[in-house]
């Protein structure tokens, strides 16, 4: 009884130490992005191709009469275009920088986890790959895996979204 | 959102502004009218509620301001002041400067510096001027004059002009009995006038009637109640005094005064109320009549007001509007959602009543949420009146500066035009209207010269042509130098001295648009320097609109910007490249033509066309948007032609599919803009659409020329994309670019496939199970309807034979079931054993269905132990299957025809059919040249009705070809092919893809049915005319087309039984299908079968 209550009350002030991240996998990497940007998650639809725009922009689709980008990850970090499977999800995200929603396609949704601020570090420049240095912001631990978690504002480069 | 002023700040913007238009269209009014004091009382009351606004906001340097100015005119209402030039341009600055503080409070800044030199301009004014006058008006009256003032000051002015009509009243009843103490005059207070205007109505009028009585006279309050009575029938006493209820208690007053509403003439109520001891009698029918008409007039002014302040109260941001057409159009395409649940349904249980409402009720919110929108759109639509006001007083100062004399003329202000428009067209129309005032209009000298008026006319129009609304700016001025604007032209390298002599007026006039051009020869205040016209045409080209320019050399030009009408809405033209649909929109659109591949020629590495002797350039859509060139081309290629800048050129696309309302959505909103796009709609059925931007397109032509580095391949694939909203072309198999999105849809679409037939086949097992038990039960019925009863009854009830028939069919089917392996057996019975007993609901009773499904287990047991009562139970089918037969024929029978054919005839004929068909065969195998077998595997003998029934796919296109037959047999043969299986016997015949477009057939490949036809029919009457030895001629076939039962409605078989014969062509391995009718006259037929 007493031990129940402590734990509730450790929880309590851990609340506010704990960020939430939508995990998600690409490849055998698992990357995440914070869960307050995550808008929701569709199963993959049907993709309008939109033309004269980067590669790993896939099209845009009708998210109940709206318009958005849908990202390629997988291209987005450099790596081949993504192949489409029974578990591949699209992510819709929204960047609170720019004001916009986009999806993002990845290759399987995992849960939301809940990570302790202590586990997470910030990135150094060397420790990854150009293309995923630009858009991994930091790094978390998590049952001894390591996370990568995504700057949701520069998956789409806004500001330079023309070829 | 508030603004630097605090909440209130977006209401005293929206308010001031309004009220600043006011103040400058009145002013102008004034100048004109000088006399009018409602104009005048009208900027009065702009003035003062600004002045109340900007100090309730705090800005108090306006207030003040605002206050002399009240002054000033209250000098001129009261005619202290005359109106003259000076002093309106006095008071324009003065609007000039609250028009500074309220554009620096939208930019967020708050202007506090107190406007002591203007107030002070203004007081000296006020001294310099008024003192005279005031003087003047003095000798006259002084004391009234400072009454009025008083008054003035203390009333608002609306109360003011009441009070000086009754004023007036007051002095003619002074001078009516001036010997006596005056009848006091009834107070009427601007509420009391409006409710008797409201009370008045026709050919009412108005009485104010004061009766004084002899000083002597008795029971006086006796005597004014009699009079208000009889008074009474005429009309409605509207008030009195005194009052009639202080009367009858007794008064010792010896006059009353009243208002009488009534329809009669003076003279009647005169008479009326007439009695003795009456010393002067007045009835005042005009005095009052004209404080009723001001005061009418008053009020009316008032309800504008009011009306106006209700037009406040809807102001609504745009972005609202928005939002609700966002919601409105997801209304339109959920509904479509709903109707596709309608077809469904429709197509899996029919016509039922509900599904009938159902389509009743999605039709219902079809129109409704088309009325929304159209209603959301008008809301956005906005008289252009607002817009063209605010020129007045341009031109006003213009015209002054220039020195010119201008007129401005404004036409169709109440024409609607967007908000979005209307906010944006401001800027432009100045430009034009400078352009006018400044080169246009000649000088009042030089236009006396040219013997014009010394005045020029500046004309704004605004009107709808077609679906556009057009704004058109006209002058009577010297209009467009055409050598001046070409020289210019060609002296900023505009255009070259080759192609300047090929120009037409149109394309020289469009140079004036093009950034710093000007043909002026000095930079003037107002116009010159090249700016203007280029933001015109930026202008209209946002809003996808076109401008025409017309002129007559000294006769004057015409300006006309053409806006479409609804901006969120714009027609535009589909086409489809591979599988993606793109639209052009309409306004872009010149034509849209289609040419054959020998006529694109290429010069300098363009490709061009000549269109009825105009040499077009030409642009490969694919090569733009990133597709693949083609691996096959077509002989022919559908062009869009559009307007760009003056030229025209072409786009080649796939092919071309309508006309579409498109609202277009920005990719912006969550994306960014890209080059060639304006951006995108959505289609009813939730698809998107880009929507093209033909100078972004060849704007980017141009880059992919020079760098072309990327190789893009693509191959035919199987289509898989399908806009419900529009009937796309039938080939199944296109050339699809290999990019990742379309590999991405594509392997969408097989994983979805897969889905579908995952669950098909779950759906199907279950439907296995059940249907093996109805048929289980069905023949069951059989057995226990060995006895007559079954059959007498399907005999007395001819509506009772769909539904056996029904089980019949099933029945047809449980060969194949009987025959499958007994480890089939074995599943089956598994399943139908593991099933729980509640899924039996078909039966009736729990009891009986208890019996059907021990019998069906024994039926299966026996099956599985002893195949001796196997066949048993195939026997038990078979005769049920001739009970079948026997009773349609019975059935038959009663119809008409009462002759039927014997089972010995049947074959009889079949078998001469049968010969008759492989002569067929041989001749199509000679012809061609290959193998071909013709195969008559069945003959049957029916009804129309029964036939059409057993077709499942009624729906289905078929192509139809009737031979006649004449001499001794006459009636028809009918061949029929499904329009899939007939377009496959034609491609396999012709090797040709293309054999005709949806529910058509090419030439080619009707003439391949028809010859099929031709020699199948003709073998088959030849074969049946040798046999019988009777002459009967064929005819040639005649294509009918249609579905399954409007082919056989044309061929209208009277007199006729079916005799249906299911061909087999086995054409190298392909088993294609098609149906042989005989229907023949059957009478004779059963005349000619004897013989054979």
């Amino acid at each position: 009884m007493n031990n129940q209550n402590k734990d509730i009350y450790e929880e309590e002030v851990n609340l506010q130490d704990i960020e939430q991240f939508l995990c998600f996998g690409v490849g055998k990497k698992v990357f995440a992005i914070e869960l307050l940007n995550v808008h929701e998650i569709l199963k993959p639809v049907f993709i309008t191709r939109l033309a004269n725009v980067q590669e790993y922009i896939m099209g845009v689709i009708n998210l109940r009469g709206e318009i958005i980008p849908i990202v390629d990850i997988r291209k987005r970090f450099g790596l081949d275009f993504s192949e489409l499977t029974a578990f591949s999800r699209i992510i819709v995200v929204v960047s609170s920088k720019y004001e916009k929603k986009f999806g993002v396609l990845v290759d399987e949704v995992k849960q939301v986890s809940k990570i302790d601020k202590r586990n997470i570090s910030v990135t150094i420049d060397d420790m990854l790959s150009d293309n995923l240095n630009q858009l991994v912001k930091s790094v978390s631990r998590s049952d001894g895996n390591l996370i990568l978690n995504l700057a949701v504002d520069d998956i789409i480069e806004f500001a330079k979204g023309e070829k | 959102m508030a603004g630097i002023l605090g909440e209130y700040t977006e209401l005293f913007l929206e308010e001031s502004e309004d009220q600043i238009e006011d103040l400058n269209s009145n002013l102008l009014l004034l100048e004109k009218d000088h006399a009018n004091p409602e104009i005048i009382n009208e900027i009065f009351r702009a003035a003062h509620s600004l002045k109340s606004s900007a100090a309730f906001v705090g800005l108090f340097n306006l207030a003040d301001l605002s206050h002399k100015m009240e002054n000033l005119l209250q000098k001129i209402r009261e005619g202290k002041l005359e109106v003259n030039l000076t002093l309106v341009n006095l008071l324009f600055h003065c609007f000039d400067l609250i028009k500074s503080v309220i554009s620096a409070v939208y930019e967020g800044k708050k202007i506090e510096t107190p406007f002591d030199d203007m107030i002070s301009q203004l007081e000296e004014y006020e001294k310099k001027h008024s003192g005279e006058k005031t003087i003047k008006t003095l000798v006259s009256g002084e004391k009234e004059r400072v009454e009025q003032k008083i008054e003035e000051k203390l009333t608002p002015p609306v109360v003011t002009e009441v009070n000086t009509s009754s004023v007036i009243n007051k002095s003619t009843s002074v001078v009516a009995i001036a010997d006596k103490e005056p009848i006091p005059q009834l107070e009427i207070d601007s509420d009391d006038l409006r409710e008797l205007e409201e009370e008045i109505s026709g050919n009412q009028k108005f009485f104010d009637i004061a009766i004084r009585l002899k000083e002597d006279t008795p029971m006086k309050g006796l005597r004014f109640a009699l009079i208000l009575q009889s008074v009474k029938q005429l009309g409605i006493i509207y008030k009195s005094i005194p009052e009639e209820s202080e009367l009858e208690s007794g008064v010792d007053q010896d006059w009353i005064s009243f208002i009488l509403i009534s329809t009669k003439s003076e003279e009647e109520i005169r008479k009326r109320a007439m009695i003795d001891m009456i010393d002067t009698f007045e009835v005042k029918q005009k005095e009052v009549h004209i404080a009723k008409e001001s005061v009418s007039k008053q009020s009316i002014r008032e309800e504008k007001a009011d009306a106006k302040v209700m037009l406040k109260s809807i102001k609504v941001s745009s972005d609202k509007l928005d939002q609700l057409m966002n919601n409105v159009g997801e209304l339109v395409i959920t509904n479509s959602g709903f109707q596709k649940i309608y077809d469904d349904l429709f197509a899996t249980l029919g016509e039922e009543s509900l599904i009938t409402e159902l389509k009743f009720k999605i039709d219902q919110i079809n129109r409704i949420s088309k009325d929304l929108q159209t209603g959301i759109m008008n809301i956005r639509m906005v008289p252009i009146g607002t817009v063209f006001s605010r020129f007045s007083r341009l031109v006003r100062d213009l015209s002054l500066e220039t020195k010119k004399k201008v007129e401005l003329v404004l036409k169709g202000q109440s024409t609607e035009l967007d908000k979005k428009v209307i906010d944006a067209i401001g800027e432009p129309l100045l430009h034009l209207i400078r352009n006018s005032v400044d080169h246009g209009l000649e000088t009042p000298e030089e236009r006396i010269k040219l013997n014009k008026p010394e005045i020029g006319i500046i004309e704004l129009n605004a009107y709808q042509g077609g679906s556009d609304i057009m704004v058109e700016i006209r002058d009577d001025g010297r209009g467009l130098n055409k050598e001046k604007i070409l020289s210019k032209a060609l002296q900023n390298n505009l255009v070259s001295k080759e192609e300047a002599s090929l120009l037409n007026d149109t394309e020289i006039y469009q140079f004036i648009f093009a950034a710093g051009f000007s043909t002026a020869d000095k930079i003037t205040d107002i116009s010159g320097r090249g700016v203007g016209m280029n933001v015109v045409k930026k202008l209209v080209d946002d809003f996808k609109g076109k401008i025409l320019i017309s002129s007559i050399p000294n006769k004057g030009s015409s300006i006309t910007l053409c806006f479409p009408q609804a901006l969120a809405i714009i027609p535009s033209i589909l086409i489809i490249m591979e599988e993606e649909v793109y639209a052009f929109p309409l306004t872009d659109v010149s034509e849209t033509i289609r040419i054959h591949k020998d006529q694109i020629t290429t010069l300098e590495g363009h490709e061009i066309i000549n269109l009825r002797g105009e040499v077009l350039p030409i642009y490969r859509l694919n090569q733009i948007i990133e597709l693949a060139e083609k691996t096959e081309h077509p002989e022919e290629v559908p062009v869009v032609i559009v307007h760009y800048q003056s030229r025209k050129l072409g786009f080649v696309v796939d092919d071309l599919i309508g006309k579409h309302e498109t609202v277009i959505k920005s990719l912006e909103n969550n994306f960014i803009n890209i080059k060639g796009f304006t951006g995108a709609s959505i289609m009813g059925d939730g698809t998107i659409i880009l929507v093209l931007d033909i100078p972004g397109l060849v704007e980017h032509y141009a880059i992919v020329k020079r760098v072309n580095d990327f190789q893009l391949t693509g191959e035919k694939r199987t289509r898989i994309s399908n806009i419900a909203s529009f009937e796309m072309n039938d080939i199944q198999e296109i050339f699809i670019t290999d990019n990742s999105t379309n590999t991405y849809n594509l392997k969408l679409f097989e994983l979805k496939q897969k889905e579908k037939r995952k669950k098909k086949k779950e759906k199907k097992r279950e439907g296995i199970t059940e249907s093996t038990i109805e048929i289980k039960e069905s023949s069951e019925k059989t057995i226990v309807g060995q006895s007559p009863e079954a059959t007498e009854i399907s005999k007395e009830n001819k509506e009772a034979l769909p539904v056996i028939k029904e089980e019949v069919d099933k029945v047809d089917s449980i060969p194949d079931i009987i025959d499958v392996t007994t480890t089939k057996l074995e599943i089956k019975e598994e399943r139908i054993t593991s099933v729980p007993d509640p899924i039996y609901k078909p039966s009736k009773t729990e009891d009986l269905h208890e019996e059907f499904s021990h019998h069906i287990e024994k039926i299966v047991r026996i099956e599985e132990k002893n195949s001796k009562e196997k066949e048993q139970a195939s026997k038990i089918i078979q005769s049920f299957i001739e009970q079948k037969n026997e009773r349609l024929a019975a059935i038959n029978s009663v119809k008409k025809i009462d002759i039927t054919l014997s089972q010995e005839e049947m074959r009889k004929l079949e078998s001469v059919m049968n010969s008759g068909m492989m002569n067929a065969g041989m001749v199509l195998s000679q012809l061609i040249g290959k193998e071909v077998e013709l195969l008559m595997p069945e003959m049957s003998l029916t009804d129309k009705g029964t036939f059409i029934s057993e077709i499942r796919h009624d729906d289905e296109f078929y192509f139809g070809l009737r031979v006649r037959m004449s001499g001794k047999l006459h009636g028809n043969l009918l061949m029929m092919f499904s329009e899939e299986n007939g377009k496959k016997i034609a491609r396999e015949m012709l090797k040709v893809a293309d054999i005709g477009e949806k529910k058509a057939l090419s030439e080619d490949a009707m003439s391949v049915l028809s010859e099929i036809s031709n020699i199948v029919c003709s073998s088959l009457i030849n074969s049946l005319s040798n046999k019988t030895k009777e002459e009967i001629l064929p005819s040639v076939p005649e294509l009918v087309t249609g579905s399954f039962g409007e082919v056989l409605d044309i061929v209208k078989p009277e007199h006729t039984k079916f005799l249906v014969m299911h061909t087999e062509f086995n054409y190298i391995g392909n088993h294609l299908l098609g149906l042989l009718f005989f229907l023949p006259d059957f009478d004779e037929l059963v005349d000619i079968v004897a013989k054979i």
